[in-house]
């Protein structure tokens, strides 16, 4: 059964929140997507006032499509303005902004309920512009990743401030898009074995900063593990299966204590050695690499 | 192993040039000339080291990375330093002035120790929550014992003195403040013990103590007018400095491994 955009956003928003409820004027929506963006986070930047609600996907290390209800609104609406520079505004408005972890859905589990932009590929003949388009029902599914109309990969200082394959990415899926063809949506990677990596960085924390930085380390992943329904028990990880999103966000929070003295080049170094630690053992044990 | 030759040699030239400017007395004028230039060449290339040292390690780190900021102020301090020396050999040399006290370069020394200070404090701020209250207590009430020692058995004679305001307040300051850079380099040093990154801070908590042994021996000798560019106390200066340069490329390497 195919859900609504309002459903799915509905589902993301009651999961995890990375943060909540920021007063819009103190963030950079451009700055926190092209961050989210570049740390591999799939997730939801939600931004609300009394009349409007938006959220931009940030995808595979990629800004994707942006969303925007009436506030409460059940069908999503296509502004006049394109891409996520209404989020923005709604942002420098005063409205409040969240970070939900999660993932856009497959194109088959989504319903079109968005009007498509008189100067998109999926218009229909004679549509004219007329301020915010009342959505329609419709039981036509519709590509998930071509909602956006077509050239907003340009629209705003996004691209300019993520890296380069982003700004390509971009480019790509602007120029990419097919009527009728509805593309793909990309599946999560296969998650890493992040129990056993996190076990790694905390050794290696505690052989290079000291058994003090590791507990810190430990108590802050015990922490972020808590709200998933995993823990620590000494140096053993325990952990449900999580999406990779999630252990993103955990093992962004369980490094912030590192990252605040060591530095973030340090942190990032010591997980890269931690992985291939990781990977190695594995091939030599004869498992999986 | 490749690699680590020309340090063992740069090392031990090091040492046999401090042991031929400080560890001998007499001799002919030549001797004497040599022992003179070596040692004011040994005083400027020690914090110009150390500086280097100091920055190699701030280089490990990213942009935005808090100990960059520590290690880039150590840098600037130590360079500090290497130009109060710089001047101090000028003054020497041109200027005609056997010990140049106070003087312009002065102003370099005391930049070099408020600069030290400020790193030392923005690495204690990131490390304090690591230490326990009861060592945090005892390195403070070693920093204070150790200043009284000092203060009571060289300083305050010459704080009391009649003597110049600027002479006054250059001698007492020197090692106040070097003596508890001690404790304040030990900080750290705790806080991370049982890790690597325990050792540089202890080579720049012993950096400290060597700084502090030199400056009060410095408010001594010149008190008592016994100061001289070849006194053996100067070794201590080159030592310390040497351990903060030390400490600087330990941490870089420590930064690094992972």
């Amino acid at each position: 059964m195919p859900a609504t955009r309002r459903e799915i956003f509905d589902r993301v928003r009651a999961g995890p929140a990375l943060f909540a409820g920021i007063p819009g004027a103190e963030v950079d929506i451009d700055r926190l997507a092209a961050h989210l963006a570049a740390r591999g986070f799939n997730a939801g930047v939600y931004a609300s006032d009394d009349h409007l609600e938006g959220v931009l996907w940030i995808q595979d290390g990629t800004p994707q499509d942006t969303w925007y209800f009436e506030a409460g609104g059940e069908e999503a609406l296509l502004p006049m303005v394109p891409g996520h520079h209404l989020l923005r505004d709604l942002a420098a408005r005063g409205g409040a902004v969240s970070v939900h972890i999660g993932t856009l859905p497959q194109a088959a589990d989504l319903t079109a309920d968005v009007e498509p932009a008189p100067d998109s590929p999926f218009a229909p003949p004679g549509v004219a512009p007329e301020g915010l388009v009342v959505p329609r029902p419709s039981t036509t599914a519709a590509p998930v990743f071509a909602a956006e109309p077509a050239g907003t990969g340009h629209a705003g200082p996004l691209p300019h401030l993520a890296p380069p394959a982003q700004e390509a990415a971009l480019d790509t899926a602007a120029s990419e898009v097919q009527p009728g063809l509805p593309s793909i949506a990309i599946p999560e990677p296969p998650p890493h074995p992040w129990p056993a990596i996190l076990s790694d960085v905390s050794a290696r924390v505690a052989r290079l900063r000291g058994p003090r930085l590791a507990s810190l380390f430990l108590g802050a992943l015990d922490k972020a593990l808590a709200g998933y329904g995993g823990q620590v028990h000494g140096d053993r990880i325990e952990a449900p299966v999580l999406p990779e999103s999630a252990w993103r966000a955990i093992v962004e929070a369980a490094c912030s204590p590192i990252v605040a003295i060591a530095g973030r080049a340090f942190m990032d170094r010591t997980i890269a050695a931690a992985e291939r630690s990781v990977q190695e053992d594995r091939v030599a044990g004869g498992g999986a690499p | 192993m490749k690699r680590r030759w020309p340090v063992l040699v740069a090392a031990g030239l090091l040492v046999a040039a401090v042991a031929y400017a400080y560890g001998f007395e007499g001799g002919s004028l030549q001797d004497r000339v040599a022992r003179h230039v070596l040692a004011t060449v040994l005083q400027v290339a020690a914090p110009l080291l150390a500086g280097i040292g100091c920055a190699a390690a701030a280089r490990a780190y990213a942009r935005g990375d808090p100990e960059r900021r520590v290690w880039a102020t150590g840098a600037a301090a130590a360079l500090a330093w290497t130009a109060g020396r710089a001047i101090f050999a000028f003054d020497q040399w041109w200027g005609q002035r056997a010990l140049p006290y106070p003087s312009v370069a002065d102003g370099f020394f005391v930049a070099f120790y408020i600069l030290l200070a400020a790193a030392l404090a923005l690495e204690i701020r990131l490390v304090l929550p690591m230490v326990d209250r009861s060592i945090r207590l005892a390195l403070f009430g070693l920093g204070v014992a150790g200043w009284a020692v000092g203060f009571v058995y060289i300083l305050e004679p010459i704080v009391v003195s009649s003597t110049g305001l600027m002479p006054r307040l250059l001698s007492a300051f020197y090692p106040t403040a070097a003596v508890f850079l001690i404790p304040a380099g030990l900080v750290p040093a705790i806080g991370f013990r049982g890790g690597l990154s325990a050792y540089p801070w202890l080579a720049v908590a012993a950096a400290a103590l060597c700084l502090a042994a030199a400056s009060l021996g410095y408010a001594l000798l010149t008190w008592y007018d016994l100061y001289s560019q070849v006194h053996g106390i100067n070794a201590l200066w080159v030592v310390g400095f040497v351990l903060l340069g030390l400490g600087g490329f330990w941490q870089k390497k420590v930064q690094e491994e992972v």
